[in-house]
């Protein structure tokens, strides 16, 4: 009936198009995780090494959740490398030299990164001036505004409330060894548990069909036990770090968004047809104002957490992670043309570019190999896009 | 006589260096279908976006009256508001978002910022069976056909609450069925009392559903009259401006042979066993081929003819082309037999395809038009738009030079 609907004749060939997009990304970091496993004799998949690679993605999945949202709706940014590395400069420099505290010298770095969002928006919402350039314009900019404030050197060293952003671990409830970690872990399972459940019931009293119990079953229990893998690796580490968790709110935060807000699904259509949501009186420029300001606030706090994790703001930091973060952006399955794109795919894709960096890293292998490997995979990840997009134009043709 | 629901009074607006609009002045009364009729660059289409707020108050000179109070529109939320929707042509859909999403693009159902997802579905489905469309809420439009996609637009008007209803040339995508449809969907929505402005070159269309019909020629309103009261002929005479004979060329010259009965000729094709007439191994080749034929159904211009197997009385296969005699006239079809098949499958009805099917009897006029094009203008007043080498083929493969 309705489910038949939905299986008109175009769209069984879709649907297993549409899923090859999402599962490409997982069958990438499972494969990409294997071949490290086994080019550095297990040392990879150690729960150390798990651990490390987690936190080592922290900063541009951050970057991820913002970018795939900017992307999505047909826009891009290419200030996020030395916009982070200015603010983190700022922050550093306001700890070293002006003797700041950890929060006010935070929320300083938060209200300069508003300002920058602010200015991005302005210009390219409403001057309609391209991205490109303005983001460009700014990335220039805010280079020299970060040598300036950091007088060239290294912020060093910062105040330890600060560096627990990125080096910290959520703290014992004082139970056992990562309680704190395993409850999360328990919520988590929870919740997921709980909303499938509830999905499948909600899909039930609409009368639509459901896949069958088996294969949900199946679905659910590959999953929870994705989700345990993943408690269990930093259970058996020292628990989850601060970055991650800061890392996990965010990526669930934004996903809710992008799906149940109007502000989220207005964004969406943006990209998807610009016209189309004009006509619809959607106010293009004022969405594309906001997406520019929380773009800011995650280069902020991916800013915080990567200055802390490091213990210092160098210069050299974050230059060209904004083409890491459009990477994992493309990698998670965001479209080039604008209108598709998952958070949880950046993420997986920012994973996948960190799995990348971390396991060459591993093998000593030459930072050019690792730079090419990179836009190999990136190539690849977007060629695949085009070629499932493609179809779906066909579909779509009339 | 009604009060006038919308009035455009003194409408002037100048675009991109020319005269769009020229001092209009239209009446458009509650309840009524009134169709816009006009060739291309008429101003059709300008005007239906100054009466939705695309083109905004300040970019023209004139007023908008709704109920008699004047109207400023700053942006299409300002005539929403006012109760004008538009559909134009590209129906303003997100391809890859759903079918309920779409029809709450702008106007989410929502609270505090945050889509309630229930609420939209049962909301979507309500309307979606207002204008008669049975599909699921959470398809995604790329899914769906041409008619569908309209309707969807269509109801995404009505979820505004629309008193007008604007339309931009809604069927030139349309075969005959899916405009029949949407000739209902348009019925069902004046008994509830929306008007209804629909801006069309078919004058099928006007005669099918309007009530009142204006007539825009270049940017200046010609007249505006009940559809009772004119006629086609009339109403594309005021369309053309002309009265007078077309310009004919040394090609084609003004009489036209009255239809000839061809007796039936000898076909090239593997004829099934006791098959004795060759229009019956025709249609059974094809039936063979496709499984069924029992109807031919043949794109000519905008309108699809269709006729039943068993009229088709003769055909003819010559240099490739076939000739149909059905009915009485004589219709070409200009296609390789080969390919023929692929142009029997009522599938292939919403695919858009070049050939024109030119009943060569039933020709009225020929208008030169553009460079090296001539429109042929039928008696029922249709018209085919053919260049001036095919034109001279027909007349080749007809026998007429």
């Amino acid at each position: 009936m309705s489910d038949g609907k939905s299986q008109s004749t175009g769209s069984v060939l879709g649907s297993v198009r549409r899923n090859i997009r999402q599962y490409t990304m997982f069958i990438a970091l499972v494969g990409i995780w294997l071949i490290f496993t086994l080019l550095t004799r297990g040392i990879f998949i150690s729960t150390r090494n798990l651990s490390n690679l987690l936190l080592q993605t922290a900063a541009v999945a951050i970057l991820a959740t913002g970018i795939v949202l900017i992307l999505v709706s047909g826009q891009i940014d290419l200030s996020l490398g030395y916009f982070l590395s200015f603010i983190g400069g700022l922050v550093g420099a306001l700890q070293l030299r002006a003797h700041w505290t950890t929060v006010p010298s935070v929320a300083a770095g938060l209200a300069a990164a508003l300002v920058i969002g602010c200015w991005h928006g302005y210009w390219i919402a409403y001057r309609k001036i391209p991205a490109f350039i303005v983001t460009l314009a700014s990335q220039l900019v805010l280079r020299g505004a970060m040598l300036a404030v950091t007088r060239g050197q290294t912020q060093t060293p910062l105040k330890s409330g600060f560096l627990a952003i990125g080096q910290g671990f959520l703290p014992q409830l004082g139970f056992f060894k990562n309680d704190s970690t395993v409850l999360v872990g328990v919520i988590v399972l929870v919740i997921y548990i709980t909303a499938e459940l509830a999905g499948r019931a909600s899909l039930k009293r609409n009368g639509y069909e459901v896949i069958p119990a088996g294969r949900q079953l199946l679905k659910m229990v590959l999953v929870c036990a994705g989700i345990l893998a993943f408690f269990g690796v930093l259970v058996s580490y020292l628990g989850i770090p601060y970055a991650i968790f800061i890392v996990m709110v965010l990526g669930l935060v934004f996903t809710y968004i992008s799906r149940n807000t109007v502000f989220g699904r207005q964004v969406y259509a943006i990209g998807g047809n610009a016209e189309a949501a004009r006509l619809s009186g959607i106010d293009i420029r004022k969405r594309i104002f906001v997406l520019y300001l929380l773009m800011a606030l995650l280069v902020a706090i991916a800013a915080f957490v990567l200055t802390a994790r490091l213990g210092g703001a160098s210069t050299l930091t974050g230059g060209g992670m904004e083409l890491d973060a459009i990477a994992a952006g493309f990698i998670g399955g965001t479209s080039v043309t604008g209108g598709i794109g998952t958070i949880p795919g950046g993420l997986v894709g920012a994973l996948v570019m960190a799995s990348i960096d971390n396991g060459m890293s591993l093998m000593n292998l030459i930072p050019a190999i690792q730079l090419m490997v990179k836009g190999f995979i990136l190539l690849a990840a977007v060629w695949i896009d085009i070629v499932t997009k493609t179809s779906r134009q066909r579909v779509k043709g009339a | 006589m009604q009060e006038s629901a919308l009035e455009v009074r003194d409408l002037t607006m100048d675009f991109h260096g020319s005269r769009a609009l020229d001092g209009l002045n239209i009446a458009f009364r509650q309840g009524d279908v009134h169709a816009v009729v006009g060739e291309n660059m008429a101003g059709k289409t300008t005007l239906l976006k100054v009466l939705n707020g695309l083109h905004p108050a300040g970019s023209y000179l004139g007023r908008i009256l709704i109920d008699g109070t004047e109207q400023r529109f700053r942006s299409i939320k300002d005539s929403e508001r006012a109760g004008i929707t538009a559909v134009f042509q590209d129906f303003a859909l997100v391809k890859e978002m759903s079918v309920c999403e779409n029809l709450f693009l702008g106007n989410e159902v929502a609270a505090r910022g945050i889509i309630r997802w229930q609420e939209t579905f049962s909301r979507a489905r309500a309307v979606l069976s207002e204008v008669g469309l049975n599909v699921d809420p959470v398809v995604e439009i790329f899914r769906l056909g041409v008619i569908q996609q309209l309707l969807i637009g269509i109801a995404k008007a009505l979820v505004k609450s629309a008193r007008f209803l604007i339309l931009d040339e809604p069927s030139t995508l349309l075969s005959t069925t899916e405009t029949e449809n949407l000739y209902a969907v348009i019925r069902r929505l004046k008994a509830k009392g929306l008007t209804c402005i629909y801006a069309s070159k078919r004058l099928n269309d006007v005669f099918e559903i309007a009530d009142r019909v204006t007539v825009l020629r270049d940017g200046c309103h010609v007249m505006t009259r009940q559809l009772t009261e004119v006629s086609q002929t009339e109403i594309r005479e005021w369309m053309d401006g002309r009265n007078e004979n077309p310009r004919g060329s040394a090609l084609l010259a003004p009489v036209w042979p009255a239809p000839v009965a061809e007796p039936a000729r000898t076909v090239e094709l593997p004829k099934p066993a006791g098959q004795s007439s060759e229009v019956g191994a025709l249609v059974d080749y094809f039936r063979k081929k496709q499984g069924y034929l029992k109807r031919l159904a043949i794109k000519s211009g905008h309108v699809y003819k269709v006729f039943e197997a068993n009229a088709i009385d003769c055909f003819k296969v010559e240099n490739g082309l076939v000739f149909l005699h059905v009915d009485g006239g004589k219709h070409l079809i200009d296609l390789p037999l080969s390919r023929l098949h692929e142009k029997l499958d009522p599938s292939s009805f919403y695919r858009a395809h070049r050939n024109a099917i030119v009943n060569l009897s039933r020709i009225r006029q020929i208008i030169p038009w553009g460079r090296g094009m001539y429109k042929l203008e039928f008696s029922d007043g249709e018209r085919v738009t053919l260049s001036r080498q095919r034109v001279a083929l027909f007349r080749k493969m007809m026998g007429l030079d």
